[in-house]
């Protein structure tokens, strides 16, 4: 089987798309400046797709990376991959983040771990939370232990396994709150890339023989909060007068 | 040409495939009112997450209704300005990716020009240069027109937009979340004489227009009635401006019975009178013969009544009003003000964004005065 993937990165700062043709990456380009994929995006994809020598219709599958992230940034690429899928008649994927970031941190990182080791890969999600989940190695390969979820930094190192690796971008959100003496807590500056989002794609995918084959399922986003906006009846007896709208706006601007 | 139109600037999911700007080939549109209901108002990341979630199946849908396939489209339009940022996200990434997949040119439309653009998709003999009224939810902008992609700035509200001034008052009397319907039909068979509410000061050359003083001008009135405390709890949210604070002890008072029908007529009056005086001053600033009434207040039966009563009654000047179901936010106007910009090769790159924010049109003066 060979399966040309057309993944796409935008839940965080960096980002952009890579083209893959299994776990061989053909070519990547990354947003010129954090923060732009509403407009560079898709300028993104053009390029890479030029830079693999590859025309639209030789695209087998978009892969997109469905969170948790900026919930701006995954709507973006979410929304485009959809767009893509749905004008070229191909299946979507949605490749959870923290399974690209176990892929991309093992990868990058030169020492060897020994099986059973535990990852613990971190966003920050704000009001004194990361999200994360819980990976474990298994034969060279990092298995998932559970669902993704909220958690003090405390809490983690408390759940966590001793001298369990716990890295990425949520890490410098909590400086001084991760205890060395429990986990090891490196790699904050890890920012997944496009060609690691397809890789974790290929692994998704790797039981698939044609791109026929794969559900044409839309992709969920994965929000990790609820909507924290007050219900009118919450609201009543609430000191802010205030219209939610406005409200929302005011935090936006 | 057959456009298909895109619009999510706000909290409404609309598509529409329109060919040659005028004929309504098919359209689908899901209002969001209900998901915000509960919370008095919109709620960005409520439209983000809904938006996402039904674009795509309603392009779908219309694409059936009209019996032809994406493929049969000659061109994309979408609405990219003003609006919530999230919310023109997903129509614009959804639009920029459908155009690059099926390689099919791609124009972004404003919002404000598009709902103008409405007026004159019913009425084709509408001419230029005219006088554009745009009355919507978060817009009261008055334009001089010379064409469907050339608008200057006359006049524009000083502080609130008319259709968030019904929405305010209708709140103010418990009646519910959008208020410019349930403002209108409360106000059946009231007197609309009944109150005299201010209509504002009009400035040196009657173009001034404001709704905060109206606003403030029924609640006041409200609570010479004793009723603050009865609409707060009705409508369930605190209705005084941060300058207007209700005592608490007055929030305290209870319920009385308020002739509702006829504040509403009285307050509906009052609103509509304030926008015809700013268009009747404007057409008189431009020396326009013709008036186009357009946005989501546009539905509003009295404003068309008088707004066609008093430009008639003004050296007979032509009046036309978008169609009911083109007031609201709709794709129609998208794809039909799009078909204008494919047709003078206005396209969009790739690198198309949002711009959120109303872009300052020059005014009509700064324009004359070059
Ligand atoms: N019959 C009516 N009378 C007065 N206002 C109305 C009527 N119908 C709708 N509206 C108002 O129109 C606004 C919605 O218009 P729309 O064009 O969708 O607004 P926007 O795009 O600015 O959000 C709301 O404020 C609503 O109360
Ligand atoms: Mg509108």
């Amino acid at each position: 089987m060979s399966l040309v993937i057309l993944a796409i990165e935008s839940s965080g700062d960096g980002g952009g798309a890579a083209l893959m043709r299994d776990s061989t990456l053909l070519a990547e380009v990354n947003v010129p400046a954090p923060r732009t994929h509403g407009a560079q995006l898709l300028p993104c994809v053009d390029r890479a797709l030029a830079r693999a020598k590859l025309a639209r219709n030789q695209v087998d599958v978009v892969a997109v990376n469905c969170g948790p992230g900026s919930y701006t940034g995954l709507r973006i690429g979410l929304a485009t991959a959809q767009g893509i899928g749905h004008g070229l008649d191909r299946p979507v994927v949605g490749v959870p983040c923290f399974d690209a970031m176990v892929l991309q941190y093992l990868a990058q990182v030169s020492v060897p771990f020994k099986e059973g080791q535990e990852f613990w890969p971190v966003l920050d999600a704000r009001r004194d939370e990361v999200m994360t989940a819980r990976f474990v190695l298994r034969s060279g390969i990092a298995d998932r232990q559970s669902e993704d979820q909220l958690l003090a930094p405390e809490s983690l190192c408390d759940q966590a396994a001793l001298r369990a690796v716990v890295f990425g971008t949520g890490l410098a959100a909590y400086p001084g709150r991760w205890d060395q003496s429990k986990v090891t807590a490196i790699g904050a500056e890890l920012v997944l890339t496009p060609a690691f989002l397809g890789a974790a794609a290929w692994h998704k995918l790797s039981g698939v023989g044609t791109w026929q084959e794969i559900p044409r399922t839309p992709v969920q986003p994965r929000y990790f909060r609820h909507v924290t906006a007050k219900t009118i009846a919450e609201r009543s007896g609430d000191p802010d007068s205030r219209d939610v709208t406005e409200r929302a706006r005011e935090r936006e601007a | 040409m057959l456009i298909l139109g895109i619009e999510t600037s706000c909290d409404d999911t609309a598509v529409a495939l329109v060919e040659d700007g005028m004929r309504i080939r098919a359209a689908g549109r899901l209002s969001q009112e209900k998901l915000h209901a509960k919370y008095g108002g919109i709620v960005p990341e409520v439209a983000c997450r809904a938006h996402y979630e039904t674009l795509l199946p309603i392009i779908e849908n219309t694409c059936n209704q009209a019996g032809c396939a994406l493929r049969d489209v000659d061109a994309i339009a979408v609405t990219n300005q003003p609006g919530l940022v999230g919310s023109l996200y997903i129509g614009l990434s959804t639009a920029k990716a459908l155009a690059w997949a099926l390689q099919k040119p791609l124009a972004t439309v404003d919002h404000i020009e598009a709902h103008i653009y409405a007026a004159h998709m019913a009425d084709p003999e509408l001419d230029y240069p005219h006088v554009s009224v745009v009355v919507s939810g978060g817009h009261t902008d008055i334009f001089y027109s010379e064409g469907p992609l050339e608008h200057s700035l006359i006049t524009r509200t000083l502080d609130d937009a008319a259709g968030e001034c019904f929405d305010k008052v209708a709140s103010l009397l418990g009646l519910g979340y959008p208020g410019g319907p349930a403002i209108q039909m409360t106000s059946l068979g009231g007197n609309a004489d009944a109150v005299t509410y201010p209509r504002g000061d009009a400035g040196p050359e009657g173009l001034q227009i404001s709704f905060s003083g109206l606003k403030t001008a029924v609640l006041n009135d409200l609570r010479k009635r004793g009723f603050v405390m009865e609409a707060q709890r009705n409508s369930g949210r605190m209705l005084t401006t941060p300058e207007t604070p209700v005592p608490r002890s007055e929030t305290r008072t209870l319920s009385v019975r308020l002739p509702l029908a006829d504040i509403a007529a009285s307050f509906q009056e009052a609103a509509v009178d304030i926008l015809v005086r700013a268009t009747l001053s404007s057409t008189r600033q431009t020396r326009c013969k013709s008036v186009a009434l357009a946005g989501g207040v546009a539905a509003n039966k009295r404003l068309r009544e008088k707004m066609a009563a008093a430009c008639k009654a003004q050296k007979n000047t032509r009046f036309t009003a978008a169609p009911i179901n083109l007031c609201t936010d709709n794709a129609e106007m998208v794809a039909g003000l799009g078909f204008h910009k494919v047709i003078t090769s206005q396209y969009a790159g790739l690198d198309a964004d949002v711009l959120p924010n109303k872009i300052e049109k020059r005014l009509r003066a700064e324009v004359a005065g070059e």
